[in-house]
């Protein structure tokens, strides 16, 4: 991997490099799976899930990794370093990509939902992973929140087969 | 609201053949209130009330109340002096403002005794959240008649290890911290302070009070070990000045926590400078009624016998001496045991993230070896600095072996000196830089053409006073501090040598993710329509986008900011630009600066750069396609603003359609706006041709009754009058009259001008 010239600048080609194959169920290559990072292995859960219905649905996967800051540090300049996180993503959805596209968003921000919140786009299809139980898990309130904000979300818990166990809080229309 | 400054990055995979993985880091800061801003200080700020009246009252005795109560009203006037520095830094910090004022060796003396305010911060709080914890541990012991007391000091000191490593390996793991926790754990604080407070008066309603004896000569009783050095002169029995000084100096623990306003200052929305006051207005009347309020109340009940084996867990002490069934009040210690561990060690958190923030921010600098930056080989965190500061912290803790005393009096050397530097800074900037501030401290006169600031002054001088006679009374304090600062300060002046020797200079951008090959749509820029397109092109002369800000309300119509790169005819034909064509360091810097202008304003911009061959054709395209309704930019240095106006109209004919109605808004760097308009569009009226057009009106209204009839009924008719009057061959009579028009029109605006 390259380093970039120029620190801090660096083209980002955000769009499918190759042509969409013909769609499954007519929705086209713009139908995008959202997958919030949560944990290590609700992240893989997530990914796993997203792969299968990305590849019915001629869908493009994109990992959103929102990035706390603390307010101590400069919000460009996390404690994490970078490309340590950048690294680590690469490695985590390597074993997804291998016939699809996958966008991986670090989002460096002060505090989680809102950060979340705000770069979704309206009514996205989330994949959240993590542990399910009671007291509600930190990603289980994320899947509730996203949810409670319209989005089309999929909770896959961390422990259980997929997609057999997802918790579906609204259905994507057929 | 948000800006979403994008950063860095890509990787872009990988093997041929295979498909690709594409990373795009982007940073986003959302604007906070002030109700959040003024949480996250208290949560700093407001755990010193767990510890700083106790320890005044031990160093000073009875009249210590009164003297917490002064300093929670000079943080006030403290408060107002950070307002200043952060209405003139947005992302200033007391190493940023006192560069700035007095350059690079005492910002560096600054910053070493931050860093020693840091460093003390944690320790103090993690043992004092275990005297809290240990108290609490003895009273169950006791009640439950289980014959074990725990020693508070030592076992205070192993509680403040284990947390201060629980919170390394969290902070080596990278943990986030929001400042959403920090308002919930406000909620519970404000739950605790306010049942406190009732509890409070209702045990001094029914056993009835003394106020604290006033700090009169005779009431001020020095423990020997807080003269320190002037133990032996008589000077603080005598002479009130002085005696107050040492009281004083002893209760500014109360007031640590302010840098904390620094740094959310950047964060706060808009009006920016209003809410940072009303945080502070807040954050002065909380930790006012908190801090003071339980310095008072302990001393009035708590009875004096008894009060010392509180002064490690005051607030514990309170609620065991309030009137109420024992199981309450047990319970209620409970309470405020589980809030004071919350706070204190949240504190703990904070001072080794702030440590590392600091140490980060140098080390940017050039000022610290990049050595200390080195990731975490699996977490990716700069441990080498974590372990630096936790290594100091753990130090502390083993060499205070708990004593909150000598944590305390250690302490307030690293909050005095960087306070009082900061002072300082701000009031030579004054004389530095002149001018025009959003905010100045009040006090201020004028003599001549000099201004005496005499409120900033006094601060700044007081502040001094109460770190020189800090220096004379904390032998601890003093040795520790300075050694220290002087270690410190040596390793920051030989490492910056060192990098200025290797010529690496660190220059503060921000850094900008350019999001290539996309046209210029409000869905690319997440615009909503309607938006006013700034232009800049020189990163000095934004006032333009200043003057834009100002006026522009961000619920309502989005700002966008884009830098046009012209380029010739000749070299915008055959390779597409590269990234660095379009996107280079002075792109980099302007951008910067324009967020900055934003930040201070607490507003959302979104940023853009296009290439063009025309300047105008370039403006009214992207106009076109982002759907903006008004353009600003600054006046041309080599055309006049009417010739600017009439080639932005030439070039608006030929836009292809539909053409947009375009506001174009030329602005002048002393702020005089200059506005026009772009297409069809409906004039602008004076108030003359209104009353013309309403007798028109009156008139013609009554003959035509009962049909109705409107004013732009009258518009059209005259309209088409005139339409046919030009046509019918009295078209140079009607151009007569009208240049007539202009030049009365001219002659009218002459003298004005």
């Amino acid at each position: 991997m390259a380093e970039p010239k120029n620190p801090g600048l660096f083209a980002v080609d955000e769009r499918p490099a190759t042509p969409a194959s013909p769609s499954c169920n007519g929705l086209g290559a713009e139908f995008v799976v959202n997958v919030i990072f949560t944990t290590w292995h609700g992240t893989h859960a997530a990914l796993r899930a997203a792969s299968r219905w990305a590849r019915c649905l001629d869908a493009r996967i994109v990992l959103w990794s929102p990035q706390v800051v603390p307010r101590q540090f400069l919000v460009t300049a996390p404690p994490v370093s970078r490309a340590f996180t950048e690294q680590r993503l690469q490695s985590l959805v390597g074993a997804y990509c291998e016939d699809m596209e996958i966008m991986i968003r670090v989002c460096l921000c002060r505090d989680l939902e809102p950060c979340v919140l705000n770069v979704l786009e309206p009514d996205s299809v989330v994949l959240v992973g993590g542990t399910k139980r009671w007291p509600r898990t930190r990603e289980q309130k994320l899947a509730c929140l996203l949810h409670a904000f319209g989005h089309r979300v999929l909770f896959i818990p961390t422990k259980e087969n997929v997609p057999a166990s997802v918790t579906t809080f609204k259905r994507i229309p057929n | 609201m948000s800006i979403i400054s994008s950063t860095q990055s890509s990787i872009v995979a990988q093997k041929p053949g295979l498909p690709k993985v594409v990373i795009a880091t982007t940073a986003m800061l959302l604007f906070i209130s002030f109700w959040r801003a003024a949480a996250i200080v208290l949560n700093d700020l407001g755990s010193s009330a767990f510890y700083a009246g106790a320890i005044a009252e031990q160093a000073i005795g009875k009249a210590a109340p009164w003297f917490i109560l002064a300093i929670m009203l000079f943080a006030y006037a403290v408060r107002s002096m950070y307002i200043e520095s952060c209405s003139m830094f947005v992302r200033g910090g007391v190493y940023r403002v006192v560069k700035e004022a007095m350059g690079s060796t005492l910002a560096k003396f600054s910053v070493s005794a931050l860093m020693f305010d840091y460093i003390l911060t944690g320790p103090i709080s993690g043992v004092s959240a275990g005297q809290y914890f240990t108290g609490f541990l003895n009273d169950l012991f006791a009640r439950s008649h289980v014959n074990l007391t725990l020693p508070i000091n030592s076992t205070s000191a192993v509680f403040a290890i284990a947390v201060t490593i629980y919170f390394w390996w969290e902070n080596i793991k990278g943990i986030p911290e929001s400042s959403g926790k920090a308002l919930r754990i406000m909620y519970v604080t404000t739950v605790m302070v306010v049942v406190m407070i009732a509890w409070c008066i209702l045990t001094v309603w029914v056993r009835g009070a003394h106020l604290p004896p006033l700090p009169g000569k005779a009431n001020l009783t020095f423990a020997p070990e807080a003269l320190g050095w002037l133990r032996l002169s008589s000077l603080p029995h005598t002479v009130a000045l002085i005696g107050i000084l040492i009281g004083l100096g002893h209760s500014v623990l109360a007031m640590s926590g302010e840098e904390t306003l620094a740094q959310v200052y950047r964060e706060v929305e808009h009006p920016k400078l209003r809410n940072l006051e009303k945080a502070g207005l807040v954050i002065f009347i909380y930790s006012f009624v908190f801090t003071a309020g339980v310095s008072f109340f302990a001393s009035m009940i708590i009875p004096d016998a008894i009060r010392p084996q509180y002064f490690g867990n005051l607030i514990s002490g309170l609620s065991m001496n309030f009137v109420g069934p024992y199981n309450l009040r047990l319970g209620f210690e409970g309470f405020v045991v589980l809030v004071g561990v919350l706070m204190l060690a949240g504190a703990v958190n904070t001072a080794i993230v702030g440590s590392n923030g600091v140490l980060n921010r140098v080390s940017e600098d050039g000022i610290l070896p990049h050595w200390f930056r080195h990731p975490h080989p699996r977490f990716g965190t700069s441990y080498r600095m974590l372990n630096l500061v936790v290594g100091l912290q753990l130090l502390t803790i083993i060499l205070s072996r708990g004593d909150i005393f000598i944590l305390g009096e250690a302490y307030a050397f690293g909050v005095m000196w960087s306070f009082s530097m900061k002072g300082l800074a701000v009031l030579v900037l004054r004389y530095k830089q002149p001018g025009k501030r959003d905010f100045r401290v009040p006090l201020n006169f004028t003599m001549g053409n000099v201004e005496i600031p005499v409120g900033l002054g006094l601060i700044t001088v007081t502040l001094f006073a109460l770190s020189i006679m800090n220096l004379f009374t904390k032998q601890v304090a003093t040795i520790a501090g300075v050694a220290f600062t002087i270690i410190f300060f040596t390793v920051f002046e030989i490492s910056e040598k060192i990098t200025l020797k290797h010529g690496a200079k660190h220059q503060e951008l921000d850094m900008f993710n350019l999001e290539s090959d996309g046209e210029l749509t409000p869905a690319s820029l997440s615009v909503r329509p309607g938006n006013a397109l700034v232009m800049i092109r020189n990163s000095n002369a934004l006032y333009n986008l200043a003057a834009v800000l100002d006026r522009i309300n961000p619920r309502q119509q989005d700002v966008v900011v884009l830098h046009l790169r012209v380029l010739s005819r000749a070299g915008s034909g055959g390779d597409e630009l590269s990234q660095e064509d379009l996107f280079s360091t002075n792109q980099q810097e302007l951008f910067t600066r324009a967020l900055s202008l934003a930040e201070k304003r607490g507003k959302s911009i979104h940023l853009a750069v296009a290439p063009a061959t025309e300047k105008w054709e370039g403006i009214l395209r992207a106009a076109q396609n982002l759907q903006s309704s008004t353009i600003a930019l600054g006046i041309s240095s080599w055309r006049g603003i009417a010739d600017e106006a009439r080639i932005a109209g030439l070039a608006w004919e030929s836009l292809p359609e539909p053409r947009p109605q375009l506001t174009l808004e030329i602005y002048s760097p002393s702020g005089q706006e200059h506005v026009f308009y772009l297409g069809p569009h409906a004039p602008r009226l004076t108030n003359k041709e209104i009353d013309l057009l309403h007798g028109i009106w009156l008139e013609l209204s009554n003959e035509v009754a009962p049909e109705e009839i409107h004013h732009h009924d009258v518009v059209h008719i005259a309209l088409e009058e005139l339409s046919r009057e030009i046509h019918d061959g009295r078209r140079q009579e009607i151009i007569d009259a009208l240049r007539k028009h202009l030049s009365n029109n001219r002659q009218r605006r002459a003298p004005n001008t």
